[in-house]
C-alpha cells in the first residue's frame, strides 16, 4: 500500500513548517483574521448561553458562512467551536450551570472557587489551560497527523470498550468522601442511560410509550438540571442562612496557582489529545477523566470539590486538546469523531472539499490555513477572554433575587431551544430536583453524569466486540491495547479498594 | 435547533450578521414562509454516505426554496430513532427527513414496535441510489471475490464482516450474499457507515459491506486503504469495480435507495414546493457532477412515482427482513 504522497508529509518537517507558515500568512490576512475573531466572539456568546453547545452553535451559524470563501468559512466555524468550548466554562464557574456539557465537570471546583471569591482565577486558569491544550494539540495535528491516524484506527470496538471500562473505574475519583455514595450515583446514571431505543437491535427500553424517551434522556438537559437548577434550589434555601457573598480576591492566578496548575495542564493536554483521536468518544469523557485523574494523583484529594484549582485546570485543558485532536481523523480519513467535526465535514463538502486521505495532497493551502487558524484562534481567544474576566466576575455582584430569576430563565430558554420541546424543559426541571436531593443527601452528581455519557458507548462497543468474537470474551484479553486498559482498570479498582480499607481502619471516613 | 434559537442568536449576533443570515432569494410562493428554517433529519451518523449526500443536496434545495435547511443527525437503531422523530414532527413541511430502502422498511418487522408505517409519511421524492460494495483492507490476503468465498466456505463462521447496522442495506446485502454463495460470516453490526468504514480500515474486521459513496474516498485507486472486491449489482459502474455476477457469483442487486419524506398530512403546497426544490437540486449540474464523483446515481421522480417505488421495495425486502431476524 504505497501512497508516497501522503506518507511523505510527516517526514518532511521542513516542508511542513513551510506549509504551516504559509497557512499562518493566509490566516493573518485581514479578512480571515476578522472571521477568526468574529467566530471566537460568537462562539463565546453561544457558550455562555446554557444549553446551546458547540454542535448547535455551529449548525446555527453555518448559513452565515454560506457566502464566504471556503477558507474564511471554515476558519470562522473552527473559531466558533473553540469559542463555545471556552464560553461554556464561564457559566460553570459563575453560576454552576454548564454552558455546554463538556464544561459540566468544571462546576465541581470552578463554582466552589467562585464561592470563595476566586472566580477570576478560575476563569483565567481555564483560559490559559485551554490555550495551552489547544495549541499543543494543534502542533500534534501538524507534525503527527498521519502517524496518529494509525493510532486512531487501532481502536476497534474491543479497545474502545476496555478504554471505557478504565474510564468507569476512575469513577471513584469523582467521589467526594464516600465511595458508596459515588457508586450509587454512578449506577443511577447507568440505569438512566438504559432508557431509549436499544442501540444494536432497535427495541425500545423503559420508554413507557413516551415517544420523547425513544432517544433517551438528553445529556444537556440532565446536566443543566443536576448542576444549575439543583444549585439554584439549594441557594434559595441558603438565603435564609444569611451567608454573605465573598469579596472577590484577585483576578489573576498567583504563582502558587500556576505551580499547582502546571502538571494538571500538561496531563490534561496529553489525555485530551489521545482521547480526542479515538473516534466517537466526544469531548465530555476526557474532561471527566482528567478530573478523576487529577483527584487520584493529588496528595490532597480532599480539596477537590472545595475549590481546587487543579480540578479546573486539568479538565478545561483536556477539553480543548481533545477538540483539536478530533480534527485529525476528520482531516486524514474524512471520518468525523463527533457531532461538531461532522458539521465541519458538512461545511467542507458544501465548499466542494472532500476530507480524506487525498485532502492533504490535493488541497494543501486550504488544509494548512485551517490548521494555522486553530493556532491563531487559540491566541485570539486568550486575548479576547482575559480582559473580559473582570466583567464576568462583576456579574456575581448582581443582587441574588435578580440573578436567580435570570438563571432560571436562561436555563429554561436553553433547554427549550435544544429541540423546541417542552419535554427537555421538564427533564431539566426534574433532574434539578434530583440534583437538589443529591445535594441534601450528600451524593455527588458527577458520577451520574459520567456513567450517563459512558454507558451507551460502552454498550455498543461491548456488543460489537462480542459479535466480532462470536461471543468469546477472550477478545478483551487477546488484544494488547484492550488488555492494557483492562489491567489499568483492575489496578485502579484495586487501589481505590485498598484506600477505602485504609480509611476504614483509620476510622477517618465513612465508606 | 429551529426557529427560536436562530431568533435568539440573530439578536445577539447583532444587526450586521442578522442581515447576512436572512439572505437568499425572496420566496414568492406561500410556502415556505420567509425566515423559517427547514430541519432535515438524517437518521444516521454524520460522515456516512446518506449524511454526506444529504449535506450536498440540501443547500441546493434551500436555494430553490429561499429558506435555510438545517441537517440534523438522529442516528441509532438503524434509522428508527430518526424516522420516529420525523413521523412525530409537526406536519407543516418544516421538518423533512431522509430515508433509505430497505433500512427504513424495518417497520415491516412487528418486533421492532415501530411507531410508524408508510402511511405515517408524505412522500417527497427519491434522492439517490448507491451500489453495495464488498471491500477488504489493501493488505488483505483476498485479491478477488473468488478467494474470499473459497476461504469463507472452508472456515464457516470465522471471517468477520462489518455492516453499518442491523437491517441496514449492508446487513441485508450481507445476508443475501451469504444465502447466494453459501458462506457464513460473523456479522458485526456498527452504528452507521462511518464507524464500519473506520473498523475495516483499522483491520478489526476481515471484510465490510459498504455503500459505494461511503467507500469511494477510501478506495485504493483514490489513495485510500481499502480494496473493493465486488459490486453487488447487475450493472457496471464507473469506478471499475467488477460486479459479483461477472466473477461468477449470482448475487442479487442490493442498492440502498435514499429518498426524502415528510410527516403525513403536510399541506399540499408544501409537498409540491419540496418536490420542486428536490427536482431543482437533482438537476443542478454541480449535484450531477458530485453524484458521479461520490458514487451516487440520481434521478428525480414525482411523489406518486416514489410511492410506487416504496411499495415495490416493501414487497422485495419483506422476505429478507424475515431472514435477518434469524
Amino acid at each position: 500500500m504505497a501512497h508516497p504522497d501522503t506518507r511523505d508529509i510527516p517526514k518532511a518537517t521542513v516542508e511542513t513548517l513551510h506549509l504551516l507558515f504559509e497557512g499562518i500568512l493566509t490566516v493573518l490576512q485581514p479578512g480571515n483574521l476578522l472571521f477568526a475573531f468574529l467566530g471566537c466572539l460568537l462562539g463565546t456568546m453561544i457558550g455562555v448561553l446554557p444549553g446551546i453547545g458547540p454542535a448547535a452553535g455551529i449548525a446555527i451559524l453555518i448559513p452565515v458562512t454560506s457566502g464566504m470563501d471556503a477558507t474564511g468559512a471554515i476558519i470562522m466555524l473552527a473559531a466558533i467551536y473553540y469559542g463555545v468550548m471556552y464560553g461554556g466554562t464561564i457559566t460553570s464557574v459563575l453560576i454552576n450551570t454548564p454552558g455546554e456539557a463538556a464544561s459540566a465537570v468544571t462546576c465541581l471546583d470552578g463554582y466552589q472557587m467562585a464561592k470563595r471569591g476566586r472566580a477570576g482565577v478560575a476563569l483565567s486558569i481555564a483560559a490559559i489551560g485551554s490555550f495551552i491544550g489547544g495549541t499543543f494539540a494543534t502542533f500534534g495535528l501538524v507534525f503527527l497527523a498521519l502517524p496518529l491516524t494509525g493510532l486512531a484506527l487501532a481502536f476497534g470496538p474491543p479497545e474502545i470498550f476496555a478504554l471505557l471500562v478504565f474510564g468507569l473505574s476512575l469513577v471513584t475519583g469523582l467521589a467526594s468522601k464516600s465511595l458508596v455514595r459515588a457508586l450509587i450515583a454512578a449506577i443511577i446514571g447507568m440505569l438512566i442511560a438504559q432508557v431509549g431505543i436499544d442501540p444494536v437491535l432497535g427495541a425500545p427500553r423503559f420508554t413507557f410509550g413516551i415517544t420523547e424517551l425513544l432517544d433517551g434522556f438528553g445529556i444537556v438537559p440532565v446536566v443543566m438540571g443536576l448542576f444549575g437548577i439543583g444549585e439554584l434550589l439549594s441557594s434559595v434555601e441558603a438565603r435564609y442562612r444569611n451567608k454573605p457573598t465573598p469579596a472577590v480576591r484577585g483576578l489573576l492566578p498567583s504563582p502558587t496557582d500556576f505551580r499547582a496548575s502546571a502538571a494538571p495542564i500538561a496531563r490534561g493536554t496529553g489525555l485530551g489529545f489521545v482521547l480526542g483521536l479515538v473516534p466517537g468518544i466526544g469531548t465530555i469523557v476526557p474532561t471527566f477523566l482528567s478530573y478523576a485523574l487529577e483527584r487520584r494523583l493529588s496528595r490532597t484529594p480532599e480539596r477537590f470539590g472545595q475549590g481546587a484549582i487543579e480540578g479546573v485546570a486539568g479538565p478545561e485543558t483536556a477539553n480543548n486538546a481533545s477538540a483539536a485532536a478530533s480534527l485529525i481523523p476528520l482531516f486524514t480519513l474524512g471520518i468525523p469523531g463527533s457531532a461538531v467535526t461532522a458539521l465541519l465535514l458538512g461545511a467542507f463538502m458544501v465548499k466542494g472539499l472532500t476530507p480524506g486521505p487525498a485532502l492533504f495532497v490535493e488541497q494543501p493551502a486550504f488544509v494548512w490555513a485551517i490548521i494555522a487558524s486553530l493556532l491563531v484562534g487559540n491566541l485570539i481567544l486568550l486575548v479576547l477572554n482575559l480582559p473580559f474576566i473582570p466583567v464576568w466576575v462583576s456579574l456575581l455582584r448582581v443582587p441574588r433575587a435578580i440573578m436567580l430569576s435570570a438563571i432560571l430563565c436562561f436555563c429554561i430558554l436553553g433547554a427549550y431551544s435544544l429541540n423546541n420541546s417542552t419535554f427537555d424543559v421538564i427533564v431539566m426541571l426534574g433532574f434539578g430536583i434530583v440534583g437538589y436531593l443529591f445535594n441534601k443527601l450528600d451524593i455527588p452528581v458527577a458520577p451520574l453524569v459520567l456513567t450517563l455519557v459512558l454507558t451507551p458507548l460502552l454498550e455498543a462497543a461491548l456488543r460489537q466486540s462480542l459479535e466480532m468474537s462470536v461471543g468469546n470474551f477472550m477478545i478483551f484479553v487477546n488484544r494488547p491495547i484492550a488488555l492494557g486498559f483492562i489491567v489499568l482498570a483492575i489496578a485502579s479498582i484495586a487501589l481505590s479498594a485498598l484506600n477505602s480499607v485504609r480509611h476504614l481502619r483509620g476510622g477517618g471516613s465513612e465508606i | 435547533m429551529r426557529l427560536s434559537r436562530r431568533t435568539l442568536l440573530a439578536g445577539i449576533a447583532g444587526a450586521a450578521l442578522a442581515s447576512a443570515i436572512g439572505s437568499g432569494p425572496a420566496a414568492a410562493q406561500s410556502w415556505p414562509e420567509p425566515g423559517r428554517t427547514i430541519t432535515a433529519i438524517v437518521p444516521f451518523t454524520a460522515g456516512g454516505g446518506t449524511d454526506a449526500f444529504a449535506r450536498r443536496i440540501t443547500p441546493k434545495m434551500s436555494e430553490a426554496l429561499g429558506v435555510p435547511i438545517e441537517v440534523v443527525n438522529r442516528p441509532g437503531a438503524s434509522s428508527q430513532i430518526g424516522m420516529t422523530e420525523l413521523a412525530n414532527a409537526a406536519p407543516d413541511g418544516y421538518t423533512i427527513g431522509f430515508q433509505i430502502f430497505p433500512t427504513s422498511l424495518a417497520y415491516l418487522d412487528p418486533e421492532r414496535q415501530s411507531a410508524y408505517t408508510r402511511d405515517s409519511f408524505t412522500p417527497i421524492g427519491p434522492a439517490f441510489v448507491v451500489e453495495s460494495v464488498l471491500a477488504v483492507r489493501t493488505d488483505s490476503q483476498f485479491e478477488t471475490l473468488g478467494q474470499l468465498v473459497e476461504h469463507a466456505t472452508a472456515n464457516p463462521g470465522v471471517l468477520t464482516a462489518a455492516t453499518p447496522g442491523v437491517l441496514s442495506t449492508g446487513h441485508l446485502a450481507a445476508i443475501g450474499f451469504e444465502q447466494a454463495t453459501g458462506v457464513d460470516f460473523a456479522l458485526v453490526n456498527f452504528q452507521g457507515g462511518g464507524p464500519s468504514v473506520t473498523a475495516t480500515l483499522g483491520g478489526h474486521v476481515a471484510v465490510g459491506f459498504f455503500a459505494m459513496n461511503e467507500l469511494l474516498p477510501q478506495l485504493e485507486s483514490r489513495g485510500g486503504q481499502l480494496r473493493a472486491l465486488a459490486v453487488l449489482s447487475d450493472q457496471d459502474n464507473p469506478y471499475e469495480v467488477p460486479t459479483a455476477v461477472s466473477q461468477g457469483f449470482d448475487v442479487p442487486s442490493y442498492a440502498p435507495d435514499v429518498g426524502i419524506v415528510a410527516p403525513a398530512g403536510i399541506p399540499a403546497e408544501a409537498q409540491a414546493a419540496l418536490s420542486e426544490a428536490l427536482k431543482a437540486a437533482l438537476e443542478d449540474p454541480e449535484i450531477i457532477a458530485a453524484a458521479a464523483d461520490t458514487g451516487n446515481s440520481i434521478g428525480w421522480e414525482s411523489p406518486e412515482d416514489y410511492t410506487a417505488r416504496w411499495i415495490e421495495a416493501e414487497e422485495r425486502y419483506a422476505p429478507l427482513i424475515e431472514l435477518a431476524k434469524q
